[in-house]
């Protein structure tokens, strides 16, 4: 059944992947990131539950505080153009 | 506790599953590379990066996937940023290689890459079997536990059987920092408060306390758990870029100086050598650890594993206070000389 | 409560997140403006996502792994919707002439 869900999430990944090539400004391809890094923090969390390890779940945490500063870099970078205004 | 990275007995990686994360970064690649903007393609190749640190984590290699999720993330997005709005942007040059022969302009780089890919792929399968490899590896697994005292078979791997190439690569960051600070070293420091808006900064202020001393556990904890030195001290530097980012240089020029970042990534790299000459005196080796005057202590509590903790410390001192002067160097203007 | 039926109530909780996670796929995909698409997808996966890490706490071996599920749970219900914001403000500060296509 996790795996079921895994696969689940794996094939929103690749859907939402094509906003990413598609997207006709960079401001598409950044909401689209934004949601492919929660999506694939979601898929570690459920690989820690398929593969019965919990070391996983140190990565999915600090995978998803690094995924937070991406996000906020990439905001300001797209805002004034360069990242210390 | 099973040691990190070795269960026996745990679900076979699903081969569709990893085929179809394989291919997935094949096409992030390639995207990254045809797409027209270069912002674009860092978004990309940051998508790119996520994928990698998920397959490491399918493939059970945990320190491997937390290093890339840390490194990739943090540090690769902001200092590829960084660059890009420093350079002058020139105009795309014309078609590559016009007078080259139609058939090599794309029909060998995509042969030459796809047999790569395949050959990665097939790497990749013989990781996912689930039976360990007969190399070297077996013996480690085995052997660390008894031998150093501490859990993390890839921490212990970097710090006791190979310490000696971990001192060298903490002299390749320094060799980078004070390569990038002298060439920048003309430049002047700005100082602006604009940064982002009112509820990031305040949100802000909430979470740092707790995302450092998530950092300082990734260091501290380093050999038990995933994580060590080097990861720990990403974050904090990725901690230090998010207050220029968030706050304005105005904010945190003003409470960390150049001058203690320096002082702190000094003092790193000399408490790693000079742990290294304890081991000297004790009569046991350059950087020994069980063989030198440390204890190994109970397996899996805080104080074990020898001078694995003290080390682990060193080492992310210095690559904290290292990779947040290279981008604290990097964004100093710099008077350009146009060109008569 | 048997410890079956709490299973079986984390199945149903990732069940719901996984079809969040795809609803905000399909709105990032279908939905006309960057505005809307952040909107849908911003919205659906700070909710899906904490279902997911709520449904995953019967499925964890030991109480260490439960509590790690709760601390990225708690951080990830304040930081996602912070991240969603920025962007959301740095795409209205770039394109303050152009009116949003509905």
């Amino acid at each position: 059944m996790i795996l079921a869900a895994l696969w689940g999430m794996v094939i929103s990944g690749m859907i939402g992947f094509v906003r990413v090539i598609l997207g006709p400004s960079a401001a598409d391809r950044l909401v689209a990131a934004d949601a492919l890094s929660v999506i694939f923090t979601m898929v570690l969390v459920l690989l820690s539950l398929y593969l019965e390890t919990s070391f996983l779940l140190d990565v999915a945490l600090a995978f998803s505080v690094l995924s937070f500063a991406d996000m906020l870099l990439m905001a300001k970078y797209f805002e004034h153009g360069e990242l210390h205004k | 506790m099973p040691q990190a990275g070795h269960d026996e007995g745990a679900p076979v990686v699903s081969t569709p599953l990893l085929a179809l994360l394989y291919g997935f970064i094949l096409l992030t690649a390639a995207v990254a590379v045809f797409l027209e903007d270069l912002l674009s393609s860092f978004i990309s190749l940051s998508v790119m990066g996520v994928l990698m640190a998920t397959v490491f984590a399918l493939l059970r290699a945990p320190d491997v996937a937390l290093t890339q999720a840390i490194i990739n993330s943090g540090l690769v997005t902001s200092l590829l940023l960084v660059a890009y709005s420093q350079t002058r942007k020139t105009p795309r040059p014309p078609e590559i290689c016009a007078e080259c022969a139609p058939w090599l302009r794309w029909r060998i780089p995509a042969l030459v890459c796809g047999l790569l890919a395949a050959l990665l792929f097939r790497g990749f399968l013989s990781l996912a079997a689930g039976r360990p490899l007969g190399t070297a590896s077996s013996h480690f697994l085995s052997a660390t536990l008894r031998d150093t005292g501490g859990m993390n078979v890839v921490g212990a791997i970097l710090l006791d059987y190979r310490a000696f190439d971990t001192l060298g690569e903490t002299t390749v960051i320094f060799a980078a920092v004070s390569g990038v600070s002298l060439l920048l070293s003309g430049g002047r420091q700005v100082h602006s408060g604009y940064g982002l808006s009112f509820i990031v900064k305040r949100g802000m202020a909430l979470l740092t306390p707790f995302i450092l001393l998530y950092a300082a556990s990734i260091i501290l904890l380093g050999h038990l758990t995933p994580g060590g030195g080097f990861q720990g001290g990403s974050v904090f530097a990725t901690v230090a870029i998010l207050m220029c980012v968030v706050y304005g240089t105005g904010f945190e020029a003003s409470r960390i100086s150049s001058k203690s970042k320096e002082t702190l990534e000094a003092g790193g790299a000399l408490l790693f050598v000079f742990i290294g000459l304890i081991g000297l005196a004790w009569g046991g080796g350059f950087l020994a650890n069980l063989a030198g005057p440390f204890f190994p202590g109970t397996p899996g509590s805080l104080f074990s594993g020898g001078n694995m903790l003290l080390l682990n410390l060193a080492v992310g001192l210095k690559v904290g206070a290292g990779l947040s002067s290279i981008f604290y160097a990097m964004i100093k203007i710099l008077e350009l000389e146009d060109e008569p | 409560m048997t410890w079956a039926a709490v299973r079986f109530l984390g199945g149903l909780c990732i069940a719901g997140g996984v079809f969040f996670s795809f609803a905000a796929v399909v709105a990032i995909l279908r939905f006309p403006d960057v505005y809307t698409r952040l909107h849908g997808s911003a919205k659906a996966l700070s909710g899906g996502g904490i279902l997911i890490l709520l449904g995953a706490l019967p499925f964890t071996g030991s109480i260490s792994g439960a509590l790690k599920l709760l601390l990225i749970a708690l951080f990830f219900a304040v930081s996602n919707p912070m991240a969603s914001h920025a962007i959301a403000r740095a795409c209205r500060r770039r394109d303050m002439m152009k009116e949003p296509r509905w």
